[in-house]
C-alpha cells in the first residue's frame, strides 16, 4: 500500500467523553507523511485515549480524523486497518503460534479472503521481522518469547500492516536501554524510507528529544504545545505539566536537550520555636559541594554558598537550583567585594558547612576569612579523601584548616557525618553532637 | 491453549509450532479411522449379523440397486432379508451417520466457542443449549399429543427450547463483545432459568418426566434417514461456514481491541460465531439428546496434535468428533453385552481423565 | 539485499483454496444425504409401508386412541411389559410370545422385571429378552420378525416410531387409566385374537364379577353402616416421608373399590410422599405395604426387616399392617383386578372370608 504525497495524517478537534468525563478535549494534531511525532504527558494526561481513538472507533469521540484527506469516520475495520496501524501497548497472551503467524495477523487486511496470501504479503512479513531484528526467531512461538522480545513483535505486526500512518503505544516499555535506542532508530528510518506518518507515546521524554521530529504534549486531555523537542523540552514544562524539578542539559555531539530530574523540593514543616527554614551556609568549590548543597535542598534547608567562581561547577549548580551565592570573577583572587557578600549570607546562616575544596592561591581567603565566623556560627570541616592531595597553596591551606579547628569547628569524615551533624542543629533541643566513629 | 501455558516455556517444551506435514498427517489418519470405524460400526449392534450379508447389504443399496445382491445371497429367505436390510440400511446406517455428524457439529461448535471466549474449558452446551432443548422437549409432553406427532415433533420442539437461549445471547452479544464473561454468565443464568422452567413443566406433568428422561440421557438409537438428512443438511453448510472462520478466530484470539484494528470486525465476527454454533449445536441435541465431553475435549486433543491455529483445529476438531463420538457409540453398545449404555457415559469417562491430564502433566501451567 | 532464512510457510497458507474445496466437498456432500433421506424413506417396495387392508387383517383402537391395521391371530409377538403378559398368559398365548422387554443392566437382566413367580409361572427365559432400558432395542425386536408388538407407555415415544415407521410393525399400546380399562384391555385382546375368544370371554366376564361384586359389598356397607377404615397405601419410604399413592392411580382405585378410605386421597399427584409425622396423627386402621417381589407377601405374615428397622415410625403405627406384592399395586394388568378379594378381606377381616387359591 503506497501513498502519495499526501498530508498524512490530521486530527481535527478531537473530544472523547467517557461518561461524564473529558478525556481529550478539542486536540488537533497534524502528522505528516515520513515525520515522527511524540506523544507525551503525565499518566491520565490522554495519550492513550489520543491513539485508541485514531487505531479504532471509540464511543464517545467527536471532532475528525483524516488519514490522506479521507476521513476515518464510518469506516469499516477492514478498511481502517488499509489506514492506521497500532502497536498498543498491552494486550491479551493469545496461543502460542509461530512468530511468523503472529506477524501475519498484521496483514489480515491485505489478504483476499480465498488466498493463502500472495508473495507481497509474505515479503511484508519478513521485511517486519527484520525491522525489529527477530528473523531468527521467525518459527518460535510467541508464547515463548521474552516480554521484550514479544513487544517488538507487536511491532514487527504492526509494521508489515504497511499502513501510512503507525500509532505506537510505548514500544519502549519492557526493552533493554540497547533496544529502546535500537528500536526507535528503526522506527524513524522506517517513517523516513516509507514516508509514514508516525505518532508515539512515549513516557521516556529523552527519547522523545533524540527521535522524533515534534513533540505534542498533553496534559488532562488538552494539547498543552507541540514543536521541536529543542523548543518544547525545558525545565519550566517539566514544573508545570508534569510537576517536577529538573535540570536540562545540551547533549555536545547532537545538540538536543535532555533532561535530568530533581526531586521536588519539600518545604520543613513549620514549627513554633523555628519560624523560618534552617539555613545552612556552604564553602565548596570545583563540584566538593554539589552533593552536599542537593541533599540539604532536599531536606528543605535553606542554602547558601560562596565564595565560588564564575562557571565553577558549583556556583553553576547554585545558578540553578536558585540558590543564593557570593561570586567572583572566574581565576580572580577573590576580593573584597565578595567577601563582603560571603559575609551577608554567613549573617543568616545558622550552620556552616565546609566542602573538601581543592585550594589554591585564588580561594585560600575563603578558609582564612571563616576564622572570624567559626567562633559565631557552628561550623563543620569535611574532611578530604586520604591521600588526596587537595592544597595546591603550598601547605597555607593545611593550616589554614587547622587554625579553624583549633578556634572551635568541628571536622566530619563525610558528607553523611555532616547532614547528621547539619539535622541535629536544626532540631531546637536536645541536640547532641554526634560522636565521631 | 494460553491458559495451559502462560509464561515463556523451557526449550524442551512439547508445545512446538507444528508443520504442515504434520496437519496432514493427523487429517490422514483421522479420516483412514472414520473409514475404519464406519465400517466396524456397520457390524456392531445389538445383534450379530454376517458380515458378508452386511456388507453385501450395503453395497446393494447404497448403489440403488445396481451392484451386488440383495442381503449378500446369505439370508434365509426373502422375509429375513428385508428385515435385515432396514436394520442395516434403515437403522445402522443413519445411526453412523447421525453419530459422525452429530460429534462433528459438537466438536466444532466446542472449539468455536473456545476461541470465541478465549476460554478453554468452554463446551457447546455453554450457552445454556442444554437446559433449553430440555425445556423444549417438557413442553411438547405437556401437550397431551398424539403418540406418532410426539415423536416427530420432539427434535422440532427441543430444537426451539435450545435455540431460546442461543438468541439472547446471540442480542448480548452486540453489547457486551468485548466481555465474553459477561456473556458467559448469562448462558449460566439462562441455563439455570430453563432448568427451573423444566423442572415446573415436570411438576405439572410428571407422566412426561419418563419420556422426557429417555430423550436427556443422550442416545443415538432410533435415527432414521430423514433425521440423518435434516442434521446433515444443517449441520454440514453450518460447519463449513464456521471452518472458514479460522483467520479470524486466530486474531480474536489477542483480543477485540487488537483485531479490530487490524482489521477483524470483532462483534460481528463474534455475533456470527455465535448464531453458527447455537445453531449447529441445537440441531445435534434436538436428534441426539445431550451428549457431553465430545466438544470439549476434542479441541484440545487436536491442538495436542497440531497446534493452536484455529484455521486447523476447526476443521480438525470436526472431524476427530465424528470419530470419537461414532467409536464412543460403538462402545456404549458393546461394553456391556445386550446394554446399550447412554452413550454420555463412555464420553465422560473417556474425557474426565484425559482432561484431568491436560491440566496436571508436566509443562503444562493450569492458571 | 538477500535473506538469509525466509520464515516458514505456515501450513493453511497455501491450503486456503484447500480449504475451499473441503468446504465444497461438504456442502455437496450435506445435500446429497438429505436427498438421500428423502428417497429412501419415501421410496416405494420399503418395509416401512404399510401392508394395508387384507385379508386375516383388522383395524382396531388401541388405548392411547390410534387407529391401526393389525394381523389376526399373530403368530409371533413381541411384548414389552410384565403388564401385558400377564393379560397375554391369561388369554392362553403364551406360545406365541418370541420376544419381551427386559431392563438387561449391569447387574442382572430379566430379574428386574419380572419376579420369580411370574418367571415361574409364565415360563420366561433370558434367552428370550429384549433390553429395552434406557432405550428399547428396536432392530432386535425387528429381528425377531414378529407379526405385532404389544407395548405400554413405559416404552419411549421415539422407540414406538421407530418400530413403526422404520420397520412397518404393528404397535398396539395399552395403557389403562381405571380397573374398567383393564377389562377394556382385554376385549381389545379379543378382537386382535379371535381364535382365544372363548378365554377372553370368559376372563372378560370373571373380571367383570369381580369388580361387580366389590361394588356391590362397597353399597352394602354404607346401607350397613359399617365402619370404613382408613388406609395407608405405601411402596416405599425416603427419609421421612412415605412414598404412596394418589388420586388417580391404580393402588387407590384399589383401595377405593376395597371399600376403604385412602388417607393419600387428598394429595396433588399421583405419586407422592406423605410425611411420616402426618402418618402418625392419623393412625390408619390398616397398612398396605408393597414389597419387593423377593420377599415373602400375602400370606406368609412376616414383614421384611427393611421395613420394621428403618421405616419411620413403623412400631408406633397401631393400624393392622398387610404385606402386598408390590405388583399387585402397580402392574395394571387382569391380575390386579383378581386380587381385588383379598383386599377386601384385609380391609374387612370380619366380614370377608379368605379368598380361595388364586386361579391360575
Amino acid at each position: 500500500m503506497t501513498d502519495g504525497p499526501g498530508p498524512g495524517l490530521e486530527i481535527e478537534d478531537l473530544t472523547v467523553r467517557y461518561g461524564d468525563r473529558l478525556a481529550l478535549s478539542s486536540v488537533s494534531l497534524t502528522v505528516a507523511p515520513g515525520e515522527v511525532v511524540a506523544i507525551a504527558g503525565p499518566n491520565g494526561s490522554g495519550k492513550s485515549t489520543l491513539v485508541r481513538s485514531v487505531a479504532t472507533q471509540v464511543l464517545g469521540a467527536r471532532g475528525c480524523v483524516r488519514i490522506h484527506g479521507r476521513s476515518l469516520e464510518g469506516l469499516r475495520p477492514i478498511e481502517r486497518a488499509l489506514l492506521v496501524a497500532w502497536m498498543p501497548q498491552d494486550e491479551p497472551l493469545g496461543d502460542n503460534v509461530p512468530l511468523a503467524d503472529y506477524v501475519e495477523y498484521g496483514r489480515y487486511a491485505h489478504l483476499a479472503r480465498w488466498s493463502g496470501g500472495s508473495s507481497t504479503d509474505r515479503q511484508a512479513v519478513v521485511n517486519a521481522l527484520r525491522e525489529v531484528d527477530l528473523t531468527d526467531f521467525a518459527s518460535r512461538g510467541v508464547l515463548e518469547l521474552s516480554g521484550g522480545e514479544r513487544q517488538r513483535a507487536r511491532l514487527a505486526r504492526a509494521l508489515a500492516q504497511d499502513a501510512p500512518v503507525l500509532l505506537l503505544d510505548e514500544p519502549t516499555a519492557h526493552l533493554d536501554v540497547g533496544h529502546q535506542l535500537d528500536v526507535l532508530e528503526r522506527v524513524r528510518a522506517h517513517a523516513r524510507r516509507n514516508r509514514r506518518a508516525v505518532l508515539v507515546a512515549l513516557h521516556d521524554l529523552n527519547l522523545a528529544a533524540r527521535f522524533t521530529d515534534r513533540v505534542a504534549v498533553l496534559s488532562h486531555g488538552r494539547l498543552r504545545t507541540v514543536g521541536p523537542p529543542a523548543d518544547v523540552l525545558s525545565p519550566e514544562l517539566l514544573a508545570e505539566i508534569w510537576g517536577i524539578v529538573a535540570e536540562m542539559r545540551r547533549d555536545p555531539s547532537s545538540g538536543l536537550p535532555y533532561l535530568i530530574p530533581r526531586l521536588p523540593a519539600r518545604p520543613l514543616p513549620a514549627r513554633a520555636d523555628r519560624p523560618r527554614p534552617f539555613r545552612v551556609h556552604v564553602v565548596a568549590g570545583g563540584g566538593s559541594g554539589g552533593a552536599l548543597v542537593r541533599a540539604a535542598i532536599e531536606r528543605g534547608w535553606e542554602v547558601s554558598t560562596g565564595v565560588l567562581p564564575l562557571f565553577d561547577s558549583d556556583s553553576e549548580l547554585a545558578r540553578e537550583l536558585g540558590v543564593p551565592a557570593a561570586v567572583e570573577l572566574p581565576f580572580a583572587p577573590i576580593g573584597p567585594e565578595a567577601l563582603g557578600r560571603m559575609d551577608a549570607l554567613l549573617e543568616t546562616a545558622d550552620a556552616i558547612v565546609v566542602a573538601p575544596f581543592p585550594v589554591g592561591p585564588t580561594n585560600l581567603v575563603n578558609l582564612e576569612h571563616l576564622a572570624e565566623w567559626v567562633p559565631r556560627r557552628p561550623t563543620i570541616l569535611i574532611d578530604h579523601r586520604s591521600g588526596e592531595r587537595w592544597d595546591y597553596a603550598g601547605g597555607q591551606g593545611e593550616s589554614a584548616r587547622a587554625r579553624l579547628v583549633t578556634s572551635g569547628a568541628l571536622t566530619a569524615p563525610d558528607v553523611a557525618f555532616a547532614l547528621r551533624w547539619l539535622a541535629e542543629r536544626s532540631a531546637p533541643s536536645g541536640a547532641t553532637t554526634p560522636s565521631r566513629s | 491453549m494460553r491458559v495451559l501455558t502462560g509464561a515463556p516455556l523451557p526449550e524442551n517444551s512439547t508445545l512446538r509450532p507444528t508443520s504442515r506435514w504434520r496437519t496432514g498427517g493427523v487429517a490422514f489418519a483421522l479420516l483412514v479411522g472414520l473409514l475404519v470405524l464406519v465400517g466396524i460400526s456397520a457390524l456392531v449392534g445389538s445383534h450379530w449379523l454376517p458380515a458378508a450379508a452386511v456388507f453385501g447389504i450395503l453395497i446393494h443399496q447404497a448403489s440403488g440397486g445396481w451392484l451386488g445382491s440383495a442381503c449378500g445371497g446369505v439370508a434365509a429367505n426373502a422375509a429375513q432379508c428385508t428385515v435385515w436390510t432396514e436394520v442395516v440400511w434403515g437403522a445402522r446406517v443413519p445411526t453412523i451417520l447421525v453419530a459422525l455428524l452429530c460429534g462433528a457439529a459438537l466438536a466444532l461448535s466446542g472449539a468455536t466457542l473456545q476461541g470465541t471466549f478465549r476460554n478453554p474449558l468452554c463446551d457447546p452446551f455453554l450457552l445454556g443449549l442444554s437446559s433449553g432443548a430440555a425445556m423444549g422437549a417438557s413442553v411438547l409432553f405437556t401437550f397431551q399429543l398424539a403418540l406418532a406427532e410426539q415423536a416427530t415433533l420432539l427434535p422440532l420442539f427441543a430444537f426451539a427450547g435450545a435455540l431460546i437461549p442461543g438468541m439472547v445471547v446471540y442480542a448480548a452479544a452486540r453489547r457486551f463483545a468485548g466481555n465474553p464473561e459477561a456473556l458467559v454468565l448469562t448462558g449460566v443464568a439462562l441455563s439455570a432459568l430453563f432448568s427451573a422452567l423444566l423442572a415446573t413443566f415436570l411438576f405439572l406433568n410428571p407422566s412426561g418426566g419418563l419420556q422426557l428422561s429417555f430423550w436427556l440421557l443422550g442416545n443415538l438409537q432410533d435415527q432414521t434417514w430423514t433425521r440423518a438428512g435434516i442434521l446433515a443438511a444443517t449441520v454440514l453448510i453450518g460447519g463449513s461456514l464456521l471452518v472458514l472462520h479460522g483467520r479470524e478466530l486466530n486474531v480474536l484470539q489477542l483480543g477485540p481491541e487488537v483485531a479490530e484494528s487490524v482489521g477483524v470486525e470483532a462483534r460481528r465476527t463474534t455475533r456470527r460465531l455465535i448464531l453458527l454454533s447455537t445453531v449447529v449445536t441445537a440441531v445435534a441435541v434436538a436428534f441426539t439428546g445431550v451428549i457431553g465431553f465430545v466438544g470439549l475435549v476434542s479441541p484440545h486433543v487436536v491442538r495436542l496434535l497440531v497446534g493452536p491455529d484455529y484455521r486447523r483445529v476447526l476443521p480438525l476438531s470436526a472431524l476427530f468428533g465424528a470419530v470419537f463420538l461414532l467409536g464412543a457409540g460403538d462402545l456404549a453398545q458393546v461394553i456391556i453385552p445386550q446394554v446399550f449404555l447412554p452413550v454420555g457415559i463412555p464420553t465422560s469417562f473417556a474425557g474426565v481423565p484425559f482432561f484431568l491430564y491436560l491440566l496436571y502433566r508436566p509443562g503444562s501451567r493450569a492458571r | 539485499m538477500s535473506l538469509n532464512n525466509p520464515p516458514p510457510r505456515s501450513a493453511a497458507r497455501a491450503s486456503v483454496p484447500l480449504t475451499l474445496l473441503v468446504v465444497a466437498i461438504l456442502v455437496s456432500a450435506g445435500v446429497a444425504i438429505a436427498g438421500t433421506a428423502i428417497y429412501f424413506d419415501l421410496r416405494p417396495g420399503s418395509a416401512a409401508q404399510a401392508p394395508g387392508l387384507g385379508p386375516n387383517r383388522t383395524t382396531i383402537v388401541d388405548d392411547l386412541g390410534r387407529e391401526m391395521s393389525v394381523p389376526l391371530n399373530a403368530s409371533r409377538i413381541v411384548v414389552l411389559a410384565p403388564s401385558i403378559m400377564d393379560l397375554v398368559y391369561r388369554m392362553g398365548l403364551r406360545d406365541r410370545v418370541v420376544g419381551i422387554g427386559c431392563t438387561v443392566g449391569i447387574s442382572g437382566g430379566m430379574e428386574n422385571e419380572y419376579s420369580p413367580n411370574q418367571t415361574a409361572l409364565w415360563n420366561l427365559s433370558s434367552s428370550m429378552c429384549i433390553t429395552d432400558f434406557p432405550s428399547l432395542d428396536t432392530s432386535g425386536v425387528a429381528l425377531l420378525e414378529p407379526q405385532l408388538v404389544l407395548a405400554s407407555t413405559l416404552t419411549s415415544v421415539l422407540d414406538v416410531d421407530t418400530l413403526v415407521t422404520t420397520y412397518g410393525l404393528p404397535v398396539v399400546m395399552f395403557s389403562p387409566s381405571t380397573l374398567e380399562g383393564i377389562v377394556g384391555d382385554v376385549r381389545l385382546m379379543t378382537e386382535i385374537f379371535p381364535s382365544s375368544s372363548a378365554v377372553g370371554t370368559a376372563l372378560e366376564s370373571t373380571l367383570e364379577q369381580t369388580l361387580v361384586n366389590a361394588t356391590n359389598f362397597d353399597t352394602g356397607l354404607s346401607t350397613n353402616g359399617t365402619a370404613i377404615p382408613s388406609v395407608l397405601v405405601t411402596y416405599g419410604f425416603y427419609s421421612g416421608d412415605y412414598y404412596t399413592y394418589g388420586p388417580g392411580s391404580f393402588g387407590q382405585s384399589i383401595v377405593d373399590l376395597a371399600g376403604g378410605d385412602s388417607i393419600s386421597a387428598g394429595l396433588p399427584l399421583e405419586y407422592a410422599g406423605l410425611n411420616a409425622s402426618a402418618v402418625l396423627l392419623d393412625q390408619p386402621q390398616v397398612i398396605l405395604y408393597g414389597t419387593s417381589w423377593n420377599d415373602p407377601y400375602l400370606v406368609s405374615g412376616q414383614t421384611p426387616s427393611v421395613w420394621t428397622s428403618t421405616a419411620p415410625y413403623w412400631d408406633q403405627l397401631n393400624g393392622t399392617k398387610v404385606a402386598v406384592d408390590v405388583t399387585l399395586l402397580t402392574e395394571a394388568d387382569p391380575t390386579m383386578v383378581l386380587t381385588l378379594p383379598w383386599f377386601l378381606h384385609y380391609l374387612h377381616p370380619t366380614l370377608v372370608p379368605v379368598p380361595s387359591q388364586l386361579p391360575p
